[in-house]
């Protein structure tokens, strides 16, 4: 008899390596790992990861393949199996038992002689008390290479100069050029200013807005700017380019002033997610995580500017450190993260406190903003410095 | 190395017993490393075939005026004399934690209970390592909420232990925490000011 194919979802590196060891040195071989971007007969998840709970909540799962959610404890579920952790063989195969025999049940009578075994993976198998579903194709899986070489554009076109000007151009190309505080005052200066909604990360915040109020009706999207597409995948928490983002070339394209007809934004629900899939396997080139893409396009939009309209001398804070070890870095973020998280300040007064350049506090206002950390402060909050 | 340096800080990494400390401080540190290795005696042995029993030394250098001595600790409870002695005098403790495991968190209290001066004077910052891809913002929620009101102002980031990049990055956030109010920063427009880690450190 086959075994049973096996998504594992939501679980931690111990609990999957102990549900492959059984797997593999099962000799009755009841269930095997399903492999990418095929049908599987069953989906086995850890209830302790919140994602679980919440796909189990929603309910999505009954129109696909029966569940096992591990668990500790009692726990009581109409339509899957439950395993107590930490999951023994025994256990496991009594699932496999289980499983077989509801596929078993719900399979059409056949004649006398006629009848034949079925493998789980040919006929949809189900969960104890569910009605029988076809199996479903899992999206296949993109190939979306290292995480952290694709954050920083590779600036190809300085990559032969020395290393010191390689990494002013660098600071140049994330904080723009040299800006006094006098200058960052004027608040319609067109010089020194910009509008956020005319560039890639005005508009990639609210097309991550539009995926937040289709609440997990809309799975992905697609925002279409001059020369370059941007693929959204927030299951894979992924932002792909159809261009590369090397310097001069994508980069000039994608973070480049928009018109009021660029950036086009096509939100794919759950029936057409397939067609997006499809498209990035055939067109994405990089792959950013959603963190990094919406920093890196603060950063790239402002570039040491402050938006139209904001004042240097209204005070925020930050609410917590921004994670980054995977996020790009400019200089002297550490040390305008440690500030802003314990104080609240203006930008001139962090310009002024601190003694750095200003385009590098207003780089890291920019990045921030975008990543909903850096929030205008309580007027009665009076900071580590003054508080203690 | 270091004979060069105007200022040396020593910084402690902390954690569980197998959560990567050791290769931290291999990672981090410019000369080879001072180990003090032995074989386990109890349920380490189904881990790993040694494990530290004193401490780990290495030294890393951050600019060219500033080293950094990296102690590394034993992670059972039992050697906790030994987290007391190596945190004198130390710019911070850098905690290192497992994200993959959803109980991680709660197996954290002997280390915040150990460091809790450290934490409230914020100067520490937690490492969360082996973080799923897709749940790298759920997992370090969780670690952050159980800093409770310091869990906002200290460093909590995504690191894996044996990346240079991501330890060196752990130290300068916790080195920027911890001498927050002490360090005027360089002259706007030198090269000091201008300068982000090194290529070679990524």
């Amino acid at each position: 008899m086959p075994p049973i194919r096996a998504w594992l979802r939501w679980m931690n590196e111990r609990t999957r390596a102990l549900l492959e060891y059984h797997f593999e040195h099962d000799p009755q071989r009841g269930f095997v790992i399903a492999a990418s971007g095929e049908a599987a007969d069953v989906v086995i998840v850890d209830h302790d990861f919140p994602g679980a709970r919440a796909a189990i909540d929603s309910g999505k799962w009954r129109d696909g393949p029966p569940l096992i959610v591990l668990a500790h404890g009692e726990l009581t579920l109409d339509d899957a199996l439950v395993l107590t952790k930490p999951v023994d063989r025994s256990s496991l195969d009594a699932a496999a038992v289980r499983l077989r025999d509801a596929a078993h049940d719900a399979r059409p009578a056949a004649g006398p002689g006629s009848r034949t075994e079925t493998p789980p993976s040919s006929t949809p198998s189900a969960p104890a008390t569910a009605a029988p579903s076809a199996p479903v194709a899992e999206p296949p899986l993109l190939e979306l290479g290292d995480r952290r070489s694709a954050v920083l554009p590779d600036l190809t076109a300085v990559a032969s100069a020395p290393r010191d000007e390689r990494a002013r151009a660098r600071v140049d190309a994330l904080c723009g050029p040299p800006r006094t505080l006098d200058e960052l005052a004027d608040p319609d200066d067109p010089v020194h200013r910009y509008d956020p909604a005319r560039h890639l990360s005005g508009r990639l915040t609210d097309a991550l807005d539009t995926l937040a109020a289709g609440k997990g009706e809309i799975l992905g999207l697609t925002l279409t700017l001059p020369g370059v597409e941007l693929y959204v995948l927030p299951w894979l928490d992924r932002v792909c380019t159809s261009e590369p983002l090397t310097w001069h070339v994508g980069v000039d394209r994608a973070f480049r002033p928009l018109e009021d007809g660029d950036g086009d934004v096509v939100t794919y629900p759950a029936g057409t997610i397939n067609e997006l899939v499809g498209r990035v396997n055939a067109d994405a080139c990089q792959a950013y995580p959603t963190a990094a893409f919406r920093w890196l396009a603060a950063l790239f939009s402002a570039r040491g500017r402050l938006p139209l309209s904001a004042d240097v001398e209204r005070a925020f804070r930050l609410a917590r450190w921004p994670n980054l070890s995977r996020l790009e870095m400019t200089p002297e973020c550490m040390r305008i993260v440690a500030d802003w998280t314990a104080n609240p300040r203006s930008v001139a007064d962090m310009i002024r406190h601190l003694g750095c350049e200003p385009r590098y506090v207003t780089a890291l206002h920019a990045a921030t903003t975008a990543a909903g950390l850096l929030h205008p402060a309580d007027p009665t909050d009076p900071g580590e410095d003054d508080g203690a | 190395m270091e004979r060069d340096a105007r200022r040396i800080d020593k910084v402690v990494i902390a954690g569980p017993v197998g959560v990567g400390k050791s290769t931290a401080v291999r990672a981090a540190s410019d000369v080879p490393v001072l180990e003090t290795e032995a074989r386990p005696s109890d349920d380490t042995r189904a881990m790993k075939a040694s494990t530290t029993v004193a401490l780990d030394f290495g030294v890393t250098r951050l600019d060219d005026t500033r080293a950094v001595h990296v102690y590394g600790t034993p992670g059972q409870k039992r050697f906790d004399f030994m987290w007391d002695i190596l945190v004198g005098g130390s710019a911070g403790v850098m905690l290192l934690v497992d994200g993959s495991d959803p109980d991680a968190s709660d197996g954290l209290d002997p280390y915040l209970d150990a460091f809790a001066p450290m934490l409230a004077r914020r100067r520490f910052a937690l490492g969360v390592t082996r973080l799923r891809p897709d749940a790298v913002e759920e997992g370090l929620a969780r670690c952050r909420a159980r800093l409770g009101d310091a869990g906002a102002e200290v460093p909590v980031l995504e690191t894996d232990p044996r990346s240079r990049f991501d330890v060196l990055v752990l130290i300068r956030a916790l080195l920027a925490t911890s001498d927050r109010h002490a360090t005027p920063g360089p002259p706007p427009g030198t090269a000091a000011a201008a300068r982000p880690i090194p290529d070679g450190q990524r």
